[in-house]
């Protein structure tokens, strides 16, 4: 039968005892396409096609509801966002290079810095999470599509739009100004243009597509998982997307409220934070980072769960103290919630609340910890293979680690007020973000770019891309500590020579060069994978999860035959693989009518029934559309057209909720 | 093999209590070992739990907001220049609320057997939303001379915690409308079932927030 690894009969825990599957790496790459897929697809992947194909050319891009083209233009979106933010980290440093220089204007530099933190914390860390969640997470529980693949569409679409909304204010020379944190008052009475209008209109916007999107990944993982994919069986990956929507259901409510809260004091003269009129500086602060804190670990846990994808597959072996891992990925989601005032020790609030925050933050260390010790562990007890995504993986431990020690001492109180608004928090945080999930997700592409493209990339290329980025980056952001420590803050346009702070920015600026070098090349490599990379077979790797296990790039309907899990490496198992040859002519498990998926239990993974879901459908685009006109109208102060657009985009909702597929099942 | 049809046709009506009944029974056979319960929750169901996870989160926020300007605040409150607020209409509204959670529990309860009965009880529900938004409104009427949103930021709390939430009612009523105009398309024939219980989670939680919200912002000032 297969030819990865010998059929095993075992439970959870043998599979966790196997020592490497190293020989199956070369055995696997024999086949282009797996032998159990190939029966499962000659049984029923013609029907399954003909039911699935999707409205080709312009109108089939605006309507489709395929989680993989959906994914896939996230992480393009997103990734040209971050390019863009890039630049201005690029102009910025420029600007820095030297003392007393003046490339850009002060109120220009505030822009910069300021949109530079808000596009690569909300329009890019966020959503290529997403991307990544989007297209993988359907492939890695074994299912069809996502559980709402209308929301996702309006997902994607409002987070488009919400981003080129953000990037016309920078285009217009208003974009926001008040750091990314847009502290009142200066966000407030002292901003009377349009800047922070940008902000706040920005981020609410955004907000709705990150929330819709949350919930739908978190459904889809409770509701959608193949059969036998019990709890203890989801991939690490997918626990890192889940504990992240999670998070996220709980976290966004905070930001949006302050960003109304903004909104309202902006435009309608109201009082939240007006403290001559009874309102409260300090309460922007609290809601932003009640929402701020969790957001580090929204962005970086679905990072982790990519590290925690890539290390098994190669370290040829199961990751260790699986348990483990999860229990601390939902652990650190909880606790964040705990520690966000560690962002306001220098505001002057009560000894009691500075000493409980600094106690709960050096307890969040505790859970990322035991993750670091697990992957240490399977790297050590299993055969490394060096690709360009391990090398990516194992650059993250090494930058993560000097992050998560320099966070550790920012929980000291008398530190973090030493240091506070310093170099060496901007150190931190770029090591904490920029290892935590840029070096992730960098590695993610190159593990799943044959999966994302059917092609492959050269290794050699990823191996000269991973080593820039990350000299590139040690170089940037290494001597930001020192020059923190020498005093110099962060967020100023220029600085006086003589204070031994130019020689580190002069570092530092040619750093960011490499880096964007570094950047270039990777482009490079990718695009060169695109125009003449070999085609890719099903499993290129050997991986352990279930997207191994379809075509690269997978067919619309991802599996011909939905598979029975037996195993938390259900590739290598055997018996999962061979689940698909068995059933394929049970209708329960191919489902050739409609666009069909299977509907199973929260916990243990069982069958509940055979649902429907929906088709290409042009709604969510029109309601992406409408919201658009209702946030320019709102900008533009013209309250009347907005609220027509509100009336508008409220029937196409109508519409949309009139047409659910589970009401329009065949008749009984 | 099972016939999907077949399946479909089983697990239509009362989706839940069949999935239930299949799982008991399939623990009767011994196939598993422990029943999983609750089973048979439907995507819409987990859907609308976490939107009112969301909605939850964010109107806590904006409530902790409140005390927590009211105890940033040094004097009495409202301010001075503020009167104290009026009880008896927006008491009167919260409490036509919190009692149409009784017919949207009877409409839920009968939507998967006479839904003919079901209609009248939604219609019920659907006109004390309104009711409540329209003394909400009655309301800001009679606070406004003396409390206005810009005022002060008791006055925009005021106006934006209860504004907000009428918006909410305002939406739960649209959706309303909705589902009966569903039943009245689809001719009292095909199931409701899903649709009401989903619309029934929104509008308990609607009332517990006007419960909550009316002891904030109309009693909590009288007796702090």
């Amino acid at each position: 039968m297969t030819q990865l690894t010998p059929p095993r009969t075992g439970t959870d825990a043998d599979i966790e005892t196997l020592s490497t599957v190293a020989d199956s790496l070369e055995a696997s790459t024999r086949y282009d396409v797996l032998p159990e897929r190939g029966a499962a697809e000659a049984t029923v992947g013609a029907a399954l096609d003909a039911e699935w194909e999707e409205e080709p050319g312009l109108w089939g891009f605006i309507t489709t509801v395929n989680h993989k083209r959906i994914g896939r233009r996230y992480l393009v979106t997103a990734g040209f966002f971050f390019m863009l933010a890039g630049i201005n980290a690029l102009v910025m440093r420029t600007q820095l290079a030297g003392p007393n220089n003046s490339i850009i204007s002060p109120e220009i530099y505030d822009q910069l810095f300021t949109m530079h933190g808000t596009m690569m914390i909300f329009f890019f860390a966020t959503p290529f999470n997403s991307g990544f969640g989007n297209f993988f997470l359907p492939l890695m529980i074994g299912t069809r599509d996502m559980a709402f693949p209308r929301l996702n569409a309006l997902s994607y679409w409002i987070f488009l739009f919400s981003g080129i909304f953000m990037f016309t204010g920078e285009a217009m020379r208003v974009a926001p100004d008040a750091g990314w944190f847009a502290y009142v008052p200066l966000s407030n009475e002292y901003s009377p243009q349009l800047n922070l209008d940008f902000y706040s209109l920005g981020l609410l916007f955004l907000a709705v597509s990150s929330t819709v999107g949350a919930m739908n990944l978190v459904i889809t993982f409770l509701k959608m998982r193949a059969p036998g994919m019990s709890l203890n069986r989801v991939p690490p990956f997918v626990w890192g997307i889940v504990t992240q929507s999670f998070m996220l259901v709980f976290a966004l409510p905070p930001l949006d409220l302050a960003n109304l809260m903004l909104f309202l004091d902006r435009r309608l003269g109201m009082r939240f934070f007006d403290t001559a009129k009874g309102g409260d500086a300090v309460l922007w602060q609290h809601l932003f980072w009640l929402f701020g804190h969790p957001d580090v670990y929204i962005i970086v846990l679905p990072a982790m769960g990519i590290v925690s994808s890539i290390i098994p597959t190669f370290s040829r072996r199961s990751i260790l103290a699986y348990p483990y891992v999860v229990l601390a990925t939902v652990a650190t989601g909880i606790i964040s919630f705990g520690v966000w005032v560690h962002h306001m020790f220098a505001v002057g609030l009560s000894d009691v609340s500075l000493t409980f925050f600094s106690a709960a933050t050096l307890t969040i260390s505790v859970p990322a910890g035991i993750q670091m010790f697990a992957w240490l562990g399977t790297m050590w007890r299993g055969r490394v293979v060096l690709s360009p995504a391990m090398l990516y993986a194992m650059s993250f431990i090494i930058t993560f680690v000097i992050g998560g020690v320099t966070g550790v001492m920012f929980a000291v109180v008398p530190f973090d007020q030493q240091v506070t608004d310093s170099y060496f928090v901007v150190a931190h945080f770029h090591y904490v973000l920029f290892g935590g999930a840029v070096m992730p997700m960098l590695g993610g592409l190159f593990y799943w770019w044959p999966k994302l493209t059917g092609r492959m990339t050269s290794h050699k290329g990823g191996v000269i891309s991973a080593v820039l980025i990350f000299v590139g980056f040690q170089v940037t952001f290494f001597p930001m500590h020192i020059q923190g420590l020498l005093g110099m803050p962060r967020r100023i346009y220029t600085y006086p020579a003589g204070y031994g702070w130019g020689t580190y920015n002069l570092i530092e600026t040619i750093g960011a060069y490499v880096l964007a070098f570094g950047f270039l090349w990777t482009l490079f490599v990718f695009a060169q994978s695109l125009l003449s990379g070999p085609v890719a077979p099903d499993d290129p790797w050997g991986g352990n999860t279930l997207e191994w296990a379809t075509g690269s790039p997978p067919k619309a309907y991802n599996f011909p035959v939905i598979p029975t899990v037996h195993s938390l490496n259900p590739l290598w198992d055997g018996r999962t693989l061979q689940s698909m040859v068995d059933h394929r002519h049970d209708d329960q498990r191919t489902m050739t009518e409609v666009h069909r998926t299977l509907r199973t239990s929260e916990l243990d993974g069982r069958i509940e029934r055979v649902m429907s879901m929906p088709g290409e459908t042009v709604q969510p685009l029109l309601v992406a559309a409408f919201l658009t006109m209702t946030v320019c109208f709102l900008l533009a102060d013209i309250m009347l057209a907005a609220a027509v657009a509100v009336g508008l985009m409220g029937l196409v909702i109508a519409w949309w909720m009139w047409n659910r597929p589970e009401i329009d099942e065949p008749a009984p | 093999m099972t016939d999907v049809n077949a399946a479909l046709r089983r697990t239509r009506i009362g989706d839940r209590e069949t999935a239930q009944g299949e799982t008991e029974r399939a623990v009767r056979r011994g196939a598993w070992p422990v029943a999983e319960t609750p089973a048979g929750r439907t995507t819409g169901w987990w859907g609308m739990l976490l939107f009112i996870c969301t909605e939850a989160a964010m109107f806590a926020c904006f409530i902790a907001s409140y005390y927590y300007l009211r105890f940033s605040t040094d004097g009495s409150w409202p301010p001075v220049s503020d009167k104290l607020p009026h009880r008896i209409v927006p008491g009167i509204g919260t409490g036509v609320l919190v009692l149409s959670c009784l017919p949207m529990f009877a409409a839920v309860r009968t939507s998967r057997k006479s839904r003919a009965v079901t209609f009248p009880l939604l219609v019920l529900v659907t006109l004390a939303g309104t009711t409540f938004v329209v003394l909400q409104a009655v309301d800001y009427m009679q606070e406004y001379p003396s409390s206005t949103p810009s005022k002060d930021a008791y006055g925009s709390l005021l106006f934006t915690l209860t504004g907000l939430h009428a918006f909410h009612v305002g939406i739960g009523v649209l959706m309303m409308l909705l589902v009966l105009g569903g039943q009245l398309a689809r001719g009292f024939k095909k199931p409701q079932a899903g649709a009401t219980r989903v619309m029934a989670m929104y509008w308990y939680f609607l009332a517990v927030l006007a419960v909550a919200i009316y002891i904030t912002v109309y009693l909590t000032p009288y007796i702090m």
